[in-house]
């Protein structure tokens, strides 16, 4: 019998034994120790929600999605087992997260070094004794089916069209999970409005005919669909590309550098961060890394390190002081390049300048699809007889805005 | 300005034969010509890290160089995985590296070479460089690249074809 859990977003969300089973292990209440925004409490004090409030938000999204799809599809084509799966494979989905979000990713990649919590999440989901023990039920090749749906290789594409597209239960659950939780309100759109006129259709557009693909109905659903997507563009602005979140997500980073570059092996938790850039740590060891761990870290390094750069940045960090300050570029390469000249040299020595700025470009983010141009290929409309991409829909606001939409810039983060 | 290593790089890929395929085939790439012609200025500021020499200001004007479309990054399944080949677009103005007859010849060589063979070969230069000793040398590559191992001598052998190359042209 499903247990219920009370949630702000979705009010009830129906747990089932199985579900629940994966809840109470120690790896899934792990994510009740990491927080899904990083650092964006620094900015907006409310974002204190856990990667554990949203992965059970995504479960219960993912069977909300598939029941609508259900009832307003005649071509729905998904039997209980993988129902069940695709609601698994979205509890389990940020399982490798690791802590502060992506600032510990992005400092191992800034050093050259390969973690992706991806791919931690199929590690957990396959070897975790506890995860797999329990999946293993279901079927000897559970947990590696799960993983293919995770990472979007599932054969049966309506699965992959539930838990990772450009309309899924993740981005469902993030968008709306962030807005309430930081009060900045862009992200909050008519879900239910959505839902009751989504379907699967047949694609008739001529580069993907013959598709089975997931629909919005244009006379009903297309402006709530838009609400959506301006909804992210303004959520990404606002919160997740915010000046002040993303110079916090800096200092931690070069915090994590500095330990890494500088080898600072007496303090704790250096063998962590070490294995971690490595590829060697353990499940185990992995399964400790949270931010509740982290910050203490912090708190003995600030105390214990005779680093000035490392003191400094933890100062900044614990003080909440405005360390970065954000300086737009332009568009002119040479403009570009004198006024970085310039910034470079106004530092003392080669240690300011490699941790007292910080350039960010699109190709740094970590945030998938940031830029609603990419997205327009991959939503249907359902107009009359017609299954078609929302570009070709000429009257749509999206199309109207997609140059507005899909711009880049290249940010600055220096010291102030 | 630093603003003209973009274009040194562009030509050097250019030189290369239009393409590099890979960041990490770039780094070492970038790393080897560095230390024996060097066509940069300033250099690029390469670390050791646990998978070898590495530069963050590389990887970050390589970012720079596709916001400016001075690059163009095209996505390649090669050894199984898939990475970006660094392209150029259009035809734009060469800085004058393609005057440089050893650059295009050393890119022409090295452009040619596998990736694995060119992390272990630039991890040679690296100890070299440090003024380790041939024991020395080995025993590091051992340590950081033993699962790299069926690329050790072919990287001594290009080491010896890099320094060939350099002799005739001077």
């Amino acid at each position: 019998m499903a247990k219920i859990i009370r949630d702000p977003i979705h009010n009830i969300i129906e747990v089932e034994d199985d579900a629940l089973a994966l809840i109470d292990t120690v790896a899934f209440q792990r994510l009740r120790r990491i927080r899904q925004l990083g650092v964006a409490w620094l900015v907006y004090p409310a974002a204190e929600h856990s990667r554990l409030t949203h992965s059970l938000g995504v479960y219960g999204m993912s069977k909300r999605i598939m029941r609508n799809l259900e009832k307003n599809s005649t071509i729905f084509k998904l039997d209980k087992k993988e129902k069940n799966l695709v609601a698994l494979a979205g509890l389990l989905h940020d399982i490798g997260h690791a802590p502060f979000s992506h600032a510990f990713e992005t400092a191992i990649k800034n050093l050259g070094g390969n973690f992706k919590h991806e791919e931690m999440s199929v590690n957990i989901i396959q070897e975790c004794n506890e995860i797999s023990f329990i999946l293993k039920k279901h079927g000897e090749d559970f947990p590696e089916k799960i993983c293919q749906v995770i990472n979007n290789r599932y054969s049966n594409p309506h699965v992959a069209s539930i838990v990772s597209s450009q309309f899924d239960a993740d981005r469902i659950d993030y968008l709306l999970r962030d807005s309430y939780m930081t009060g900045a309100n862009y992200g909050r759109f008519d879900i239910d409005w959505l839902l009751k006129n989504i379907s699967i259709e047949v694609s008739t557009f001529r580069h993907s005919e013959g598709e089975t693909v997931v629909s919005v109905d244009s006379k009903k659903g297309l402006n709530v669909l838009e609400q959506y997507l301006l909804g992210r563009h303004f959520m990404y602005a606002h919160v997740y590309y915010h000046k002040a979140i993303r110079g916090f997500e800096v200092v931690v980073t070069n915090i994590i550098k500095r330990m890494l570059e500088k080898e600072h092996k007496k303090l704790i938790g250096y063998n962590y961060i070490k294995d971690l850039y490595s590829g060697n740590i353990s499940m185990g060891a992995y399964l400790k890394l949270d931010d509740f761990a982290v910050l203490t870290w912090f708190r003995d390094w600030y105390e214990k390190t005779k680093d000035p750069i490392l003191k400094e940045l933890l100062y900044h960090l614990f003080t909440r002081k405005p360390y970065y300050k954000a300086i737009y570029p332009t568009d002119n390469l040479i403009e570009y390049s004198k006024r970085k000249e310039d910034i470079m040299n106004s530092f003392k020595n080669k240690d300011e300048r490699e941790y007292y700025f910080q350039e960010d470009s699109p190709k740094n983010t970590t945030y998938k699809n940031l830029y609603i141009g990419e997205l327009l290929n991959e939503i249907y409309i359902l107009r009359d007889e017609e299954v078609i991409p929302l570009s070709a829909i000429r009257e749509s606001i999206i199309n109207e805005a997609k140059d507005v939409l899909k711009k880049e810039e290249i940010v600055w983060y220096i010291k102030a | 300005m630093e603003m003209k290593n973009i274009f040194v790089l562009r030509d050097m890929i250019r030189l290369g034969g239009g393409q590099i395929r890979g960041r990490k085939k770039m780094q070492k790439i970038v790393y080897i010509v560095q230390e024996f012609v060097n066509p940069f200025n300033p250099p690029f500021e390469y670390k050791w890290n646990y998978y070898g020499v590495y530069s963050e200001e590389l990887a970050g004007e390589v970012n720079i160089g596709e916001f400016f479309n001075i690059f163009k990054e095209t996505p390649v399944i090669e050894y199984n995985y898939q990475s970006y080949a660094i392209e150029i677009p259009g035809d734009a103005e060469m800085t004058g590296a393609e005057q440089n007859v050893l650059l295009g010849s050393l890119m022409a060589f090295l452009n040619d070479q596998e990736p694995r063979l060119l992390e272990v070969l630039s991890s040679i230069i690296f100890f070299e460089k440090k003024g380790l000793s041939e024991e020395e040398i080995n025993a590091q590559l051992l340590k950081f690249k033993g699962h790299l191992h069926e690329f050790f001598d072919d990287a001594y052998e290009a080491l010896e074809k890099i320094k060939e190359i350099l002799s005739k042209q001077s």
